[in-house]
């Protein structure tokens, strides 16, 4: 955490668009990213991803 | 292609569209919707994700197309009802344009579709600000903090095991994890989320409240000193689950950082583990350390070797103190409280409070209640009522807009004025109302013109109504705000609005006021009697 201190702040910002809008006003470096619902919001589909990428993690 | 459907309903014309195949944020649609409802001829409209509060919304206004039947969460709804065929149209193509316009942000830079993606492309990307919907929120903070990324996390519904998860993975990184819930930030001087411009120092601040830290800031600024960092650490970090582990790492990270002399830490009272671990770690802490737990025991604070305050002004007063050594007097003291107050009048017995910031609606109910009157809130403070009927005002009332209650599917009161501008209507036509509080809070992701919103709402109030309320309002920023301070003053001023650079100074001459003229001071419960006499 001490590390980021005294550095230059580069955001990337994930969710409402507005807070992409104001760091650019306020001349701040950030990466916006075009975030939707995983799996198209589908929650089935959602936790089978889950599930096979915690699978993948333990091999 | 989206489908459509076109039903008549006597003089209106209505027309229903459904996009399956477009996401947009929820602050992003609603400013959709406001800007499709101010056209010419259009009655009502909503622009919407598929939401079970959204099909509600729109069958209330009887909106809800029988093309809507079946749409799900990921469906984007586009609903209208205009005075005729041409202004529906009109209101169409104005959905479609406002939604073309927020796609094609940065040109044609590609804009990475997930946030993993996102991480790979910018490796020198240090913090990630994380404010989608609270079901996928913790997933998305965890892929930020497991990159060795900072997080700070506005969106609110996440889990309390989850906040702790997050937040242990987050200290064995050496990492930040702000929130959840966490809606301001100054790191590095760089305002993230609702934050405001202010003077570079070497004042640091740990806050468990997004308002707490923005009026502390903002007053350091104003009394000349400046702001290390500002360090949000949620709502929830003080309580017993989470032990204040965030804050005490953030109060450590600033006891190390050679730009901090002195520490300031707002919040609620933690929960009596929570305090008790917070100060065994910061037992001998080499920088002064002031502490402003709303409301709690200060005596209990002070024995463990703390600075206190009694108010989020006395907060940032006491800091400076530390770095001047010379005492910071007042703003507003009691001899100008007192012409300010000297010639008004009182049209009615009780005060109103509408307020964006939840610590703010906390902080006045305190003063009200220390000055001996009963007060009745949504979010009530130990010791005040809770408001039966959430659209009526009773006796002494103070509310948090930006509570759940009332931003349920809206946008919060710091973006958005209509809610608060409709209850101030409410409010001005009310005999028994007689003074009006409310809070303008200026900096980044605020309205960028809250001031000129709320002057016009009043004096439309004041037309309508025919009455003259008394109006004080705390302004909380900066000049160097992208509203700017003085601004905003002035076009306050102009509407007859009494404005105040700090809360605590506001409330300091509304009780004044209160006290000495005829506002009524007796049990709740006797309220109804008054005026009967």
């Amino acid at each position: 955490m001490r590390e980021i201190f005294g550095k230059e702040v580069v955001v990337i910002n994930v969710g409402l668009d507005l807070f992409a809008e104001e760091l650019e006003k306020a001349t701040v470096p950030v990466q916006r990213v075009a975030w939707r619902p995983p799996a198209q919001g589908k929650k089935k589909v959602q936790d089978l991803l889950a599930r096979i990428k915690k699978k993948k993690g333990k091999e | 292609m989206p489908e459509h459907a076109a039903a008549e309903s006597g003089m209106t014309v209505k027309k229903g569209l459904v996009h399956r195949d477009r996401y947009y944020d929820s602050v992003t649609l609603m400013r959709v919707t406001n800007e499709v409802r101010s056209r010419e001829g259009v009655c009502a409209a909503v622009v919407g994700m598929g939401t079970d509060f959204n099909i509600d919304s729109l069958k209330r206004m009887g909106l809800f197309l029988p093309e809507f039947d079946g749409v799900t969460p990921n469906d984007l709804l586009v609903a209208v009802e205009a005075e005729d065929d041409a202004a529906l149209e009109t209101a169409l193509a104005v959905a479609e344009e406002e939604m073309t316009r927020r796609r094609v942000i940065s040109g044609s830079d590609y804009i990475p579709p997930t946030l993993e993606r996102a991480l790979e492309m910018n490796p020198e990307a240090q913090v990630v600000l994380v404010s989608v919907p609270g079901r996928y929120a913790a997933g998305e903070a965890r892929k930020a903090l497991e990159a060795g990324r900072h997080v700070m996390l506005f969106s609110d519904n996440v889990s309390i095991e989850e906040e702790r998860s997050l937040k242990e993975l987050a200290v064995s990184k050496g990492l930040l994890m702000m929130g959840p819930d966490c809606g301001t930030a100054i790191l590095n001087g760089v305002p993230l989320a609702f934050a405001n411009v202010v003077r570079r120092g070497s004042i640091g601040v740990v806050a468990a409240s997004g308002t707490g830290l923005q009026e502390v800031t903002c007053l350091i600024d104003r009394f000349g000193f400046g702001i290390s960092q500002a360090l949000g650490v949620g709502g929830r970090d003080l309580s017993k689950e989470i032990g204040g582990l965030m804050t005490i790492e953030c109060v450590k990270a600033l006891l190390e950082d050679a730009a901090t002399e002195v520490i300031v830490i707002v919040s609620k009272p933690p929960a009596p583990e929570a305090q008790k671990s917070l100060f065994r770690e910061l037992e001998g802490a080499v920088k002064p350390i002031v502490i402003y737990f709303i409301g709690a025991d200060r005596e209990r604070i002070e024995e463990a070797g703390f600075v206190t305050a009694g108010d989020l002004e006395e907060t940032a007063s006491r800091a400076v103190e530390i770095l001047t050594g010379e005492p910071v007097g007042q703003l507003v003291p009691e001899n100008l409280a007192r012409e300010i107050v000297a010639n008004r009048k009182l049209p009615g017995p009780f005060v109103r409070g509408l307020y964006s910031g939840g610590t703010f609606c906390d902080e006045a109910q305190r003063k009200l209640m220390e000055a001996g009157f009963d007060v009745y809130s949504n979010t009530p403070a130990p010791g005040a009522r809770c408001v039966e009927d959430l659209q009526k005002s009773v006796g002494h009332t103070i509310l948090d807009l930006g509570d759940d209650d009332f931003t349920r599917g809206r946008a919060h009161p710091m973006i958005d004025p209509a809610e608060r501008i409709r209850r101030l209507e409410v409010e001005f036509a009310d005999d028994d109302a007689g003074l009006i509080l409310f809070d303008v809070v200026l900096g980044y992701g605020s309205h960028p013109d809250m001031g000129g919103a709320m002057a016009a709402a009043i004096r439309a109030a004041r037309e309508k109504s025919n009455r003259e309320p008394l109006l004080f309002c705390n302004l909380c920023g900066t000049e160097s705000d992208p509203q700017g301070f003085d601004k905003q003053r002035k076009v306050l001023e102009e509407a007859g609005v009494v404005v105040f650079p700090s809360h605590a100074s506001m409330l300091r001459t509304a009780t004044e006021l209160l006290s000495g003229k005829n506002a009524f001071k007796g049990k709740a419960a006797d309220h109804a009697e008054v005026g009967k006499e």
